[in-house]
């Protein structure tokens, strides 16, 4: 009786491995090459560190003209200028990116600024 | 983005201002820029066009989070952002139980991957791609150009790994090159038809013999289904853009409602056939025996989209003149007296045209006398308004372009590009006309479809805050399987 059922465990046993290699040769692998663009990452660097108070600063407000945003900082620079009395309201405007000119100048001008552009 | 890091560089600190829902966009803007912890302070509505009023909310409730962004010292993480790693671009796998279950498989990763366009894919094997590439003598490593929003590289490999995707054939794929290097011209502004809100698509235009080698329908239906050409060529520019510019709706490319034709542009040959004019590339400086693809930026929607000028029976060129001359010069009150310095107003940005027009009706304007050149010119005339027709309002903002274009402030799409200034300020004189256009060249004729009758349609673009370039052409070169475009 013993000796039968090895025998009916070994059928089994190499039944179920018949099975599993008839799964496994019956897998289809497909390769597919990625379509991505490689990018080249850019140095990454840090913010400036913050100024501490905008109390006695000159904070710049950026824009580039698209509809809205003037009405909407002409509340910021109301509000900044109530709660930061000595604080001074620096108003640019030019291109979706300012470009370096206006960079350098702002920067110059400018201990702080706010930027918000749109398309 | 751009703007507040080139400050930001210059050490001023600062921070960027995002509407509701561009939280993705500006964050991958920062990243894009190398300064991933850059601050942005989100505005809790939509900034541009409510009222007034409505508009008091939005900064009241934000103006804290403003001070806070611009007051708080950095954290360790912000003042010290791990290095950008280059992402691993490997080739993937896909095991499954049969071939179709793998191909399901296959479309699933890729589109949530974000590497499709929610049409099944083909699978690019290295085998089928190799296949693509037997269409062009060109190297698939050769670069031709870097793809906005991430400046992805465009190799030529690439570009057939995106063209197999597409379902497109090999004998395509120098078409597909040449439409890529044209949106990647140092002078195109790709960037706003892949990320503005405005809804903007492209006409591709193949033009030269290699269109009827490669079977592109020009006559009806052209711009509709049913020819593997035009669809393909279209769909796998769509492909490349999105793979190799690493682009996805409401991430990084931001049209509100999409765009027209959005799986496959707007991608047509001309009817030279019954064309009573030279290949369009002849206009642009080519020989008549090229082969060339022209990419031309155009809105979808609120006017500047296709639209029809008018319905033409019959060869009534004088009839069509004046209706195109009508449509162009609808633009006028906004062009001129509209135009503020101060305001980024896209109706006073000057249109270019692209003019689809059926060929009875370009045979009539040739017995009319014109060429393609006269007529654009003529068209432009036309579009000029005499000095002393002019209003007050017009005169000012006209002066007012003029001065801001002499200083190269504002956005260049404010300003008059700087060959054609003296144009506009010999225009402001006595005697002379101002034209509505900026140049000849923003009218671009096309004759195609139905060789009798038809209707003449337009498509329009006002251009990008960022560069002036929307209209490309490219010769197509290196194909291997037609006659023409080697």
């Amino acid at each position: 009786m013993q000796k039968r059922m090895n025998w009916l465990l070994i059928g089994v046993s190499l039944l179920v491995t018949l099975c599993w290699v008839g799964s496994v040769a019956a897998q289809v692998t497909l390769e597919v090459l990625n379509p991505r663009g490689e990018i080249e990452p850019p140095p990454t660097l840090a913010p400036t560190p913050r100024v501490t108070d905008l109390g006695g600063k000159k904070i710049g407000l950026y824009w580039n003209g698209k509809v809205g945003t003037d009405v909407f900082f002409d509340v910021v620079e109301e509000l900044l200028k109530k709660k930061f009395h000595t604080a001074t309201i620096l108003r640019y405007q030019g291109a979706f990116d300012l470009g370096d000119t206006l960079a350098a100048k702002m920067a110059k001008e400018c201990d702080t600024f706010i930027y918000g552009v749109g398309d | 983005m751009s703007g507040t890091i080139r400050i930001e560089k210059l050490g001023t600190p600062g921070i960027f201002l995002v509407a509701k829902g561009f939280e993705h966009d500006a964050q991958s803007a920062a990243i894009d820029g190398g300064m991933p912890t850059l601050r942005s302070v989100m505005i809790p509505g939509y900034v541009w066009g409510e009222p007034v009023e409505k508009k008091r909310p939005h900064a009241e409730a934000s103006i804290e989070n403003m001070i806070n962004a611009l007051t708080r010292p950095l954290t360790p993480e912000e003042s010290k952002p791990k290095p950008l790693l280059k992402e691993a671009l490997p080739p993937v796998k896909i095991t499954a139980a049969t071939y179709e279950l793998a191909v399901e498989e296959f479309n699933r990763v890729f589109l949530e991957n974000r590497w499709g366009d929610g049409l099944p894919l083909v699978p690019p094997t290295p085998d089928r791609v190799k296949w693509m590439l037997t269409g062009t003598s060109r190297s698939p490593n050769e670069v031709i150009g870097k793809v906005v929003v991430k400046n992805g590289i465009a190799t030529i490999e690439k570009i057939a790994i995106n063209a197999v995707m597409a379902g497109a054939k090999p004998e395509y794929l120098p078409v597909i090159i040449a439409a890529m290097e044209g949106l990647t011209d140092k002078n195109y502004d790709l960037l706003h038809v892949q990320a503005s809100m405005g809804d903007f698509t492209l006409v591709i235009l193949v033009t030269g013999p290699i269109a009827k080698e490669i079977n592109m329908n020009y006559e009806i239906g052209f711009l509709g289904e049913g020819w593997r050409s035009n669809a393909t060529i279209g769909r796998a520019v769509r492909l490349s853009l999105t793979n190799l510019g690493h682009m996805w709706p409401g991430v990084n490319a931001m049209a509100r409602m999409g765009r027209q034709a959005a799986y496959t542009f707007y991608t047509f040959t001309e009817n030279q056939d019954f064309s009573p004019w030279p290949p369009h590339h002849v206009i642009q400086g080519f020989k008549p025996e090229d082969s060339c693809v022209t990419v031309s930026t155009v809105g979808s929607y609120y006017g500047y989209g296709l639209s029809m000028i008018g319905s033409f029976q019959g060869e009534t060129g004088e009839l069509a003149l004046r209706d195109i001359v009508k449509t162009i010069l609808s633009s006028r009150d906004a062009v001129f007296a509209q135009y503020k310095p101060e305001v980024l107003n896209p109706g006073a940005i000057p249109n270019k045209y692209v003019l689809l027009i059926p060929p009875e009706l370009a045979s009539g304007l040739k017995r009319l006398g014109f060429t393609r050149e006269s007529l654009r010119d003529y068209i432009y005339d036309k579009t000029s308004v005499p000095y002393e027709e002019l209003s007050p309002e017009e005169i000012k903002g006209i002066q007012a372009k003029i001065k801001l274009s002499i200083a190269g402030e504002g956005s260049p799409s404010q300003r008059i590009p700087p060959g054609r200034i003296p144009v506009f300020q010999e225009a402001l004189k006595p005697g002379g006309k101002v034209p509505v256009l900026i140049t000849p060249e923003d009218i671009q004729l096309v004759v195609v479809g139905y060789p009798t009758g038809g209707s003449l349609f337009a498509l329009a673009y006002h251009r990008a805050p960022y560069k002036w370039g929307a209209h490309e052409t490219k010769l197509i070169r290196g194909a291997t399987l037609t006659k023409a475009g080697r």
